[in-house]
């Protein structure tokens, strides 16, 4: 069988990726890139005789980018480890998409064109004339649409028989023009001598290509063309040849504008109603996260406890020194991340995955843009803050859409004043004990309001640190704010529910167990080592009681956090163990007897309030911690992810326990 | 400097004389499809009045009011 290797190329939302998801099928992952710290999705469809690897590219909108996600895109390509480059385009704006392809013919040695949402084109009454399409490109065009499958029988045809590419010749403004010319005779041996003469002018990756006796020549005069030739003045350069070619192959019949998105565009935006419409929103998915997630959550607990004799019988050949924590620890543990997490998280994700999918998320950062930007930031902020919601590792490798590095990084100190899915379960059950009646009819909705309270809380948490940081960190430099608003477009229902569950609630879920597991046996052996009269863990909360009840704690919840570091999931679990002085975690009958533990210990509607504070600003999740490090590559902002947050909380409940009557 | 995008109200139509923003920002307008000669037309404005949405050649794109104030203009009727 022959092996052979496609890359993905193409801009933002032009539904590269969905096109990519029906090839594929379920055979996807995501890997390192050889030797890059980068990570691209990778997939395999079997071709006839080709079994085909596919690599799905970061969305660039040209290869001559600033962003990192650019760069990626343009290394990959430049490096020509591939047969075939699939360059898919946006039927609907194709004058755009031609610029990028007139830079791909210059490099790759294969290309396949895919005009994506073909469909969608048609319904705007878009003539695109491929036969002639053809002609000018001399690479296979096809028609796709990754809605209803259209294309992707020919599109595969042609995978298994490309043509070798004839770059097009695009005329360059004189400068750069004089800048080939003098290039060209150091480039006589290269495949491509435009494409890297063309790279040579904004890296010096490719200066080997150069005979070594002619490198100091080049140099010399390439430093002076880089002052000479911008970036921008290339970029134009493909534009204009892409508007020239777009002029003669695409008509636009009639210009109808779509009624309903300008309607929606205008409400979410509007003065008025932008702001209320968004928090309502948030409401909203909050909302349906509570009610449905419970009952699911309650079936998962049952399912595992039944499990759980079955599984110490299984294992009942061991030795109880290893017996006890594996199970008592280490499954308990597991299984209370588990149950607790997966069922909110598996509506959260979807949900989100819909709106973000239709096009709502970028009109949110459009709306925020100004407040973020006294803080010293964008509005792309907030994007990061939603994923944040879902998991704040994800909303940490989620600031990866901003272009500075500065925004990155206060997004990134800021992002755990979103409470992840593994906190709100928690959060929820401190609210519907000491803050709303159970017995109301309303309680669902209730407890949702207060949770929206909180966020707003959070959000104004945020703002507030991202300005502290910016003004101490990095001096109020200047931030760069370009955002585009795609148009929207209804969302494939089933199959974004399906990859939200796949790719993004499994991915978190398995994380989460990585951690789960090791922690469990460590509480474990801390609530069964005993030291002199009592055990580790009760020497600890007592070590920390004076602390926690100066600020409206005790030891135990102190203790509860910060053995809660691998996952916030069991910070209810580890309070309840040392409360009850047990040797294992254990499960709550109900809030009610929750209550009554708590009650027990002198909780008050202070503690309750001030568990809330600390849960929304404590040191961020270690999955999430060891993300940062990995983002940033800074120990430094790490440390401050990990001590900002926590100060903060610890302040504010040092606050409200002064002033609470 | 005549007449700069922030001059135009909602719905008001231009044509982009010349850009004159650092490069950084004008690749990013670039990407976009926005360069001299296109016509351009405000379309939101926000909660805020700033960034205010703009459409060129059917994409919409949202820059803020200090940016929108480098770039000249010519207004159409």
């Amino acid at each position: 069988m022959i092996k052979k290797r496609a890359c993905f190329i193409g801009q933002p939302n032009v539904g590269k990726s969905s096109l990519f998801n029906i090839l594929t099928k379920m055979h996807q992952h995501t890997g390192n890139w050889t030797g890059k710290t980068v990570d691209l999705t990778y997939g395999t469809v079997q071709n006839e005789d080709i079994l085909w690897e596919v690599v799905d590219l970061p969305g660039t909108y040209s290869l001559i980018g600033e962003s990192e996600e650019e760069k990626i895109t343009a290394s990959y390509v430049y490096e020509k480890q591939y047969d075939v480059a699939v360059v898919v385009l946006d039927a609907t704006n194709l004058e755009r998409g031609f610029a990028l392809l007139l830079q791909v013919l210059e490099i790759a040695p294969q290309v396949v064109v895919c005009l994506n949402l073909y469909d969608e084109a048609k319904k705007i009454d878009l003539d695109i004339d491929i036969a002639r399409l053809n002609e000018i490109f001399q690479v296979p065009i096809i028609a796709t649409s990754a809605k209803n499958n259209m294309g992707i029988k020919e599109f595969l045809e042609h995978l298994n028989h490309p043509k070798k590419t004839v770059p097009y010749p695009v005329s360059m403004t004189p400068k750069i023009e004089k800048y080939l010319e003098f290039m060209m005779p150091y480039l006589k041996k290269e495949e491509n001598p435009k494409a890297t003469a063309i790279n040579l002018l904004y890296e010096d990756k490719y200066m080997e290509k150069i005979k070594k006796s002619d490198q100091d020549k080049v140099k010399h005069q390439l430093s002076f063309f880089r002052h000479y030739i911008k970036k921008s003045e290339l970029l134009e350069s493909y534009l204009l040849e892409a508007k020239k070619i777009s002029l003669q192959t695409v008509h636009r019949q009639s210009q109808k504008p779509n009624q309903w998105n300008e309607f929606l565009d205008q409400a979410l935006t509007n003065k008025w109603s932008g702001i209320p419409i968004m928090i309502l929103l948030l409401f909203l998915v909050l909302w349906i996260t509570i009610i449905f997630s419970n009952i699911p959550s309650s079936w998962l607990f049952s399912l595992f406890q039944y499990l759980e004799p079955k599984l110490y019988a299984l294992l009942s050949f061991l030795p109880s020194f290893l017996l006890d924590p594996l199970v008592l620890g280490g499954y308990r543990t597991l299984y209370w991340v588990v149950s607790v997490m997966l069922p909110p998280m598996a509506i959260f994700f979807p949900l989100f995955s819909l709106l973000e999918d239709y096009g709502l998320l970028p009109r949110i950062a459009f709306n925020l843009d100004r407040p973020f930007k006294k803080c010293g930031s964008c509005g792309k902020q907030s994007l990061t803050m939603c994923m944040g919601l879902g998991c704040n590792a994800v909303g940490v490798t989620g600031t990866r859409i901003m272009e500075s590095k500065k925004m990155r990084i206060l997004s990134i100190l800021t992002n755990v004043f979103m409470p992840c899915n593994g906190r709100f379960p928690a959060m929820i059950s401190m609210i519907s004990m000491f803050f709303v009646l159970s017995t109301n009819r309303f309680s669902s909705i209730i407890s949702s309001l207060f949770l929206t309270g909180i966020i707003l809380f959070g959000i104004a948490l945020t703002f507030f640190l991202t300005k502290i940081c910016n003004h101490f960190l990095f001096k109020n430099e200047k931030t760069v704010f370009v955002l585009e608003l795609p148009a929207y477009r209804a969302p494939k229902v089933f199959k974004t529910i399906y990859h939200a569950l796949k790719d993004k609630a499994l991915d978190v879920l398995l994380r989460a167990m990585k951690v789960a597991f090791p922690a469990g046996l460590l509480i474990f052996f801390l609530a069964n080592i005993q030291i002199g009269q009592a055990t580790i863990l009760s020497w600890l909360q007592e070590l920390l009681n004076p602390f926690g009840l100066l600020i409206g704690l005790d030891g135990v919840i102190l203790l509860s956090f910060l053995l809660g570091l691998p996952a916030n999931e069991i910070v209810i679990p580890i309070m309840l163990l040392c409360y009850n002085s047990g040797s294992a975690l254990m499960e709550y009958e109900s809030l009610e007897s929750l209550k009554l533990i708590l009650l027990n210990h002198h909780w008050t509607t202070l503690t309750a309030l001030n568990f809330l504070i600390l849960c929304l600003c404590h040191f961020p999740c270690a999955t999430t911690l060891l993300t940062i490090k990995e983002e940033t590559k800074s120990r430094a902002y790490t440390i401050l992810a990990f001590f900002l947050p926590t100060i903060i909380g610890l302040i504010l409940c040092f606050l409200t326990t002064l002033i609470w009557p | 400097m005549n007449q700069n995008l922030f001059d135009l109200k909602l719905g008001e139509t231009a044509t982009i004389v010349q850009i004159h923003l650092e490069e950084q920002t004008k690749l990013r307008l670039l990407h976009l499809g926005v360069f001299e000669g296109e016509k351009i037309k405000c379309v939101m404005t926000g909660p805020f009045q700033d960034p205010r949405a703009y459409l060129v050649k059917g994409t919409m794109f949202a820059i803020r009011n200090i940016d929108a104030l480098q770039i000249e203009v010519i207004k159409n009727d």
